[in-house]
């Protein structure tokens, strides 16, 4: 009797404990996580002081002042920082295996960069230590067409993992670019290895000519399509937007007058001299996604005023009502994207209106606002949280939250 | 009684000339006041005064008793701060390399354009003082010269002349780092063998004026012999820890006194820099990222903040080509993030710039006898959105902001309908 019941009570006693801690182990995976701020930059334009957000399973489900913690919950205490939603690059170059054009043609609507994408690129880990926790990524500006662009988050094992969305705005590269380099040194006899476009009107002259292909083919299902030109017919059609790339005020009036002719819906890219078209931009509902905003001094194409423009152009953006986000350009720029934005501030931008545009508004234009952008209940809990303010060059970076993953960026 | 009278005569004409002299020849007087003075190495005055005579400070404090005879300049809401000195930039001339690698006979001063909008730049940011040198690809560069950032010619603007000699010990595009320590070594060794020859020895120290040179040895080893004679110090960039531990033994070994200009990767020799008390400038980036080639991961470094962690006193430089290093003021407000507090952050782009181009004397702080350069700020220095409103030089003002015409353009510009 007694040897049996010394042998069960160890058992028993074991076996509870294994219990409490499966279950201390299973609770805590579903536990929520809690971080409280101090300030809260939800990315709209509120701010709430003393806050809560609690995220379970990598996304928000819960935001507001005066949270009742449960006891088995881990809280993060951030209550003399500032929280503000990660910040989204509307645009960018990186991270890119090999070339980011596919040169065999001028028309290449069907190529999809996710297949070209490094996660392990120091692009990547560069980013979110700098604050941008999602990126746009489309092929380069060497193709008149040269395909879709792509939603990743900027940390991930695989490019699925990273994924947000796929296949979202068909780029398009207007001006001197995909005519570079294309004229033949000395008129050479016939060579395949030549390029179509060589300069500007050789640009606009095959997007006109692919679109109208297309037109003409109206009346076919899909069926007989190509997969480019499904996607194109999904341009026509408005359902993908066009991106388009455009710097000097004659590439952007290029753009307006082709939407006048085919109807497609457009975001427009770079936008040096987008000072210039402020209320046609407007009136047509064009979201821009201007920069960089420091240093685009001496560009041969622009006005010699713009000069004078290029810095406040976000400011004279945000006056007009004009959705806008911001990029910088240049190798290893990505995590550039605040300075830019700082520097947007200084020349006199609302720093409300400067968070906007590297967090909602560049959601917005991307189509992925139900995900990203503000810190709401159902979005992705990616959030930065700076000792200060995030518009002052003296405030730290302390943590970058992840789909609900913790961060230090400083290591 | 005639000699008697006329003398005495005289003696009141002299006596009345006694008195009026110095009134005549009454220094100018200008009291600066302010609602705030950062002096950077006498903490902040509240409510200051700033006494100039000539050009120079005679005084600085709150409730300082103006002199009848001062003007008055009221900034009474308004922030100064001393004229900001940028330790090191390569900017200001139209070329910043010789194509020839061994050229310590040349200034600085002979291409400098005054004209140039990198001074501008650097006036409207606060920057009172740069010392420019030639660039990082040369091995021995030539001579860099402290200026204003004000003046119509070269001469008008110079505060230390032959503030130094620039050095790479970088490797070149053409040559590795060996083929350089090698030119180096030989170039060293021959000044040395110059320098024992009598008649070098008493040599006339006129580096840097062509037509003085008497043989073309003196012109070819004069630059690098008053390096070795102490007349100024060398600026050596280095890339590396181990650049910077090599450019260091170059220095022991010849006997020179030396400022290092860092590359990022030298956040590793920090303890180094701290145990040997090394002079420093920190490169204009200041947030590194460096990338381990086996884990392949990326780390993050806040450079300043590893230094000043280990102790380490540094002067910033700024590079305005780039957005994230685009001036001083900027570069001190990065330095914070890297937990520096306000006062050592304004230090490292005043008093400790100074301090290693040898100009503390005369610039660097707001001290008696120092030269009246200053700005003055519309608030707080380290926030994004303060501007400044004013730069004095030599008690001068000689930038305002309300009368900057290409600023009002930027800022006011009117949209073309």
């Amino acid at each position: 009797m007694k040897s049996v019941l010394g042998r069960s009570l160890p058992l028993r006693l074991c076996s509870l404990l294994l219990l409490l801690v499966f279950s201390a182990g299973f609770l805590s995976g579903q536990a929520s996580l809690i971080i409280r701020a101090g300030t809260l930059h939800v990315g709209d334009g509120r701010i709430l002081k003393d806050a809560f957000i609690v995220v379970e399973a990598g996304k928000i489900t819960l935001v507001g002042p005066g949270y009742q913690a449960k006891k088995d919950s881990e809280i993060l205490d951030f209550r003399d920082k500032v929280i503000v939603p990660g910040f989204i690059a509307a645009a960018a170059q990186m991270a890119v295996v090999g070339q980011a054009n596919e040169e065999g043609s001028e028309v290449t609507p069907g190529m999809n960069l996710l297949y070209s994408i490094n996660p392990r690129a120091a692009d990547f880990e560069r980013a979110w230590k700098s604050g941008v926790t999602a990126v746009f990524l489309a092929p380069g500006n060497r193709n008149v067409f040269s395909g879709t662009g792509t939603i990743l988050k900027t940390r991930g094992r695989t490019p699925q993992d990273m994924l947000v969305r796929n296949q979202v705005q068909l780029k398009v590269t207007l001006g001197r670019e995909p005519g570079q380099g294309n004229t033949p040194p000395r008129p050479a006899a016939f060579d395949l290895s030549i390029r179509r476009p060589q300069n500007r009107m050789g640009v606009v002259y095959l997007i006109r000519n692919e679109l109208t292909k297309l037109q003409n083919k109206s009346g076919a299902p899909d069926s007989e399509l190509t997969a480019d030109e499904v996607l194109l017919r999904g341009v026509l059609q408005g359902k993908i937007p066009l991106r388009i790339r455009a710097r000097a005020y004659l590439d952007i009036e290029t753009a307006f007058r082709l939407m006048d002719e085919f109807g497609f819906r457009w975001v427009l890219e770079d936008g040096v001299e987008a000072w210039k078209y402020l209320d046609e931009l407007k009136k047509r509902n064009v979201p821009v996604i201007y920069g960089p905003v420091y240093n685009l001094r001496g560009r041969p194409d622009f006005d010699r005023e713009s000069d004078t423009y290029v810095g406040r152009t976000p400011l004279l953006l945000a006056e007009k009502g004009i959705t806008f986000a911001l990029k910088s350009s240049g190798e290893n720029s990505v995590g550039r994207l605040r300075e830019e934005a700082i520097f947007a501030v200084e020349l006199g931008l609302a720093k409300d209106r400067a968070l906007r545009a590297l967090t909602l508004d560049a959601a917005k234009i991307l189509g992925v606002e139900d995900r990203l952008g503000s810190i709401q209940a159902g979005k992705d809990a990616d959030l930065l949280v700076f000792e200060g303010d995030p518009f002052e060059p003296s405030s730290r970076l302390v943590r970058v939250v992840m789909n609900g993953v913790v961060l230090d960026p400083q290591k | 009684m005639r000699i008697k009278r006329g003398f005495s005569r005289c003696g009141a004409w002299a006596l009345a000339l006694f008195i009026c002299l110095p009134l005549l020849a009454q220094p100018q007087l200008v009291a600066v006041k302010a609602k705030k003075i950062y002096t950077a190495t006498g903490g902040i005055v509240e409510n200051g005064v700033i006494l100039i005579q000539d050009g120079k400070i005679l005084n600085v404090g709150s409730g300082l008793e103006i002199p009848w005879n001062a003007t008055t300049i009221d900034h009474g809401k308004k922030v100064v701060i001393p004229g900001l000195v940028e330790a090191h930039a390569a900017r200001g001339y139209d070329a910043a390399n010789e194509t020839n690698p061994l050229t310590p006979f040349v200034t600085v001063r002979d291409s400098i354009d005054t004209s140039h909008d990198d001074f501008k730049t650097a006036l409207k940011s606060g920057v009172t003082a740069i010392h420019i040198m030639p660039g990082n690809a040369t091995i021995l560069g030539g001579l860099g010269s402290v200026l204003k950032t004000v003046g119509l010619v070269v001469e008008d603007m110079l505060l230390i002349p032959d503030s130094g000699m620039k050095i790479s010990v970088v490797g070149t595009p053409s040559q590795t780092r060996m083929g350089v320590m090698a030119q180096l070594r030989r170039y060293f060794n021959e000044t040395k063998d110059y320098m024992e020859k009598p008649d070098a020895a008493a040599g006339e120290r006129m580096v840097s004026t062509p037509g003085s040179f008497r043989s073309s040895e003196r012109v070819k080893y004069e630059a690098v012999a008053d390096l070795f004679r102490g007349r100024y110090r060398a600026f050596v960039y280095c890339e590396s820890p181990s650049d910077l531990r090599r450019a260091c033994d170059l220095g022991k070994k010849y006997g020179y006194d030396s400022v290092f200009i860092l590359g990022p990767e030298c956040y590793k020799a920090a303890d180094f820099i701290a145990a040997n008390k090394l002079k420093v400038i920190l490169d204009p980036e200041l947030v590194y990222f460096e990338r381990d080639p086996l884990t392949e991961e990326t780390k993050r470094i806040d450079i300043a903040r590893v230094f000043h962690e280990k102790g380490v006193v540094f002067a910033l430089q700024s590079n305005p080509l780039e957005i994230h290093s685009r001036s001083l003021l900027y570069q001190a407000m990065q330095a914070m993030a890297g937990s520096l507090n306000a006062e050592e952050a304004l230090q490292a782009v005043t008093i400790e710039p100074a301090r290693l181009l040898g100009a503390d004397e005369i610039v660097g702080s707001l001290e008696k006898g120092k030269l009246a350069h200053f700005a003055v700020l519309d608030d707080e220095p380290f926030k994004v959105s303060t501007k400044v409103e004013f730069v004095y030089i030599d008690g001068k003002p000689v930038y305002e902001r309300d009368k900057d015409e290409e600023l009002k353009k930027l800022m006011e510009g009117k949209l073309i309908k």
